[in-house]
């Protein structure tokens, strides 16, 4: 039995299940409507054709990037949030039990091809501003920078969001998840310190991105002071944590069944 | 492949005992078991099938032992299981579902496996529909789909698990068959309530009740010791009354004719019956004898 191939098996039929999604589709793109109403991509625009603070396109493309993982992770985490219980939802979850495949390398491809899914709509969201830039630009560099702001500013974030999103589910209600997710995101990566309230947004454990952005990107509109060391060590954290996590649910789960 | 069982004890959380000290010789072929809600059926095939964990006891799976890890991974590669709440993802069409099945069952040469799936979804009659999502299956045609998937592995150990319940008496049939076909070189194991099920398929089987087994043996076996015991009284309507258990009515217009169970004293109309299967697990269930003395009453060992 190769365990390989369960992985990319299931990491298959997971992206397959979450991609027929419809709501997760309708979501995205009223997203995107909303966006190009209250001027998402305009404003990035606005940026490149005013440029007020004289960023250079790689600055531009950093900024779309840090706007987009702003609130977008909120819908990633809330779409994946029911992966894992609906497993036991639709009682698959006994039948799985009595076949030889690894649990681990069935968590791994629920984890990978749901994620996978879900980062399409993002990604198609995400071109729009790029598609934006590109053509104000007329310079195909710009692609390459999107490349590198998402790897360094977004997908770390996204990693570590889509981490907690399959497990904790594992051991709350999937609606209480996503209520205590929703407030986690604002408190814990859009709240100021300077609002006197103890906040994980200002730390290198916050998935917004904000230290990569201003470490690599220098983010020159200031919202963020951070060093590139400072930006590794936020994305060394975010995945660290998202192995850790995956990790413990890998033993609670066993464990659960060993106490069946 | 025999299945030994030895002393299997399962007490679940909250101190719910659900099987007590089973013992049980399973042969190869079809093997009923039958008994009552809530008898243990259920409990002893999920630990068959690993899902749970028995409390006491050993079970040996050929030469597979089902108290270690190691034992419980290799009895998951010859098996096949079709519970009885059956769950799939809804979403996925049944081609789709019994490929993942095959996948999560170790298959991994792709050709060999959608083979397999082609092959299977023609014994059990829906190809024709394998492109539609699982949701729009009605009830028979997800029974199918189950016993298509549990069948994915080539399964030396089959369990299935109240397979007929819900079903139309045509699909019970047709299930009914397709299991006795397929018992040729494997061990079946059957779980129902429904004696009928039992009497038209197995020639072994073994009765639970209360988490305990009040007879292992043959069909034949278990006919035998109700004979003398099962009557039929013919009245104008007024039931009759006694230590005994009425197992059917039968309106005849004019005169009512029951069929009864029990040990009866000869008296005016009663007239003695050849007992069917149903009517020998009524005269077991009723006796309510303890599991030593049921053992060595009923045991055709």
């Amino acid at each position: 039995m190769n365990s390989l191939s369960i992985f990319f098996g299931v990491t298959n039929y997971e992206f397959r299940m979450q991609i027929r999604r419809r709501a997760m589709w309708i979501i995205f793109f009223c997203l995107a409507l909303l966006s190009s109403i209250l001027g998402g991509p305009g404003s990035a625009y606005r940026q490149l054709i005013d440029n007020p603070f004289n960023l250079t396109p790689l600055q531009v493309v950093a900024y779309w990037t840090s706007t987009v993982n702003t609130f977008i992770p909120i819908i990633l985490g809330i779409m994946l949030a029911d992966r894992l219980a609906r497993d036991k939802r639709t009682k698959v979850d006994e039948l799985f039990m009595t076949t030889p495949g690894a649990l681990g390398w069935r968590i791994a491809g629920k984890y990978v091809g749901s994620l996978l899914a879900t980062i399409i709509p993002v990604l198609l969201f995400y071109s729009i501003g790029i598609g934006v830039i590109l053509f104000h630009t007329q310079n195909p560099i710009i692609l390459l920078y999107a490349l590198e702001t998402f790897a360094a500013i977004a997908l770390p974030g996204l990693l570590f969001v889509a981490a907690f999103s399959i497990a904790c589910p594992a051991i709350m209600w999937v609606p209480l998840y996503q209520f205590l997710f929703v407030g986690y995101w604002f408190w814990g990566n859009l709240l100021s310190p300077a609002q006197g309230i103890p906040t994980l947004s200002a730390t290198i454990l916050t998935p917004v991105g904000s230290y990569m952005d201003a470490g690599f990107f220098s983010d020159p509109i200031g919202r963020r002071h951070a060093t590139a060391l400072q930006g590794v060590e936020s994305i060394v954290l975010l995945l660290a944590i998202t192995i850790l996590v995956m990790f413990v649910l890998w033993t609670l789960l066993k464990w659960q069944q060993a106490r069946q | 492949m025999n299945i030994e069982i030895h002393q299997l004890n399962k007490i679940y959380r909250g101190g719910v005992h659900a099987l007590n000290d089973v013992d049980m010789s399973i042969p190869n072929g079809m093997f009923g078991l039958l008994g009552p809600n809530g008898a243990g059926k259920t409990t002893l095939m999920r630990i068959l099938a690993g899902i749970l964990r028995p409390t006491g006891g050993t079970i040996h799976v050929g030469t597979f032992d089902g108290n270690t890890e190691k034992g419980r991974t290799a009895i998951k590669q010859i098996l096949g299981y079709l519970p009885q709440d059956l769950g799939m993802y809804p979403d996925l069409s049944a081609r789709e579902f019994l490929d993942y099945i095959g996948i999560l069952k170790g298959m991994n040469n792709r050709e060999e496996r959608q083979e397999r799936v082609e092959e299977l979804l023609e014994v059990v009659t829906l190809r024709n529909v394998a492109g539609r999502k699982l949701k729009t299956f009605s009830g028979g045609m997800k029974r199918r789909v189950g016993i298509a998937q549990a069948l994915m592995n080539d399964p030396k150990l089959l369990i299935v698990d109240e397979p007929t319940a819900g079903l139309d008496p045509e699909e019970r049939i047709r299930f009914r068959n397709l299991l006795s076909d397929l018992a040729g070189e494997r061990t079946v194991l059957l779980s129902t309530h429904i004696v009928e099920d039992i009497a038209q398929t197995c020639r072994n089987l073994a009765i639970m009740n209360n988490g305990h087994v009040t007879f292992q043996g043959t069909t034949s076996d278990l006919i035998r010791e109700a004979e003398g015991k099962v009557w039929t009284i013919t009245t104008d309507g007024i039931k009759p009354h006694g230590d005994f258990t009425v197992v059917s009515t039968l309106n005849m217009g004019a005169t009512v004719q029951y069929r009864i169970v029990g040990d009866l004293s000869p008296r005016a109309g009663a007239v003695p019956t050849q007992p069917s299967l149903e009517d020998s697990y009524v005269w077991l269930m009723r006796e309510k004898r303890s599991p030593s003395t049921t053992m060595s009453a009923f045991s055709s060992h």
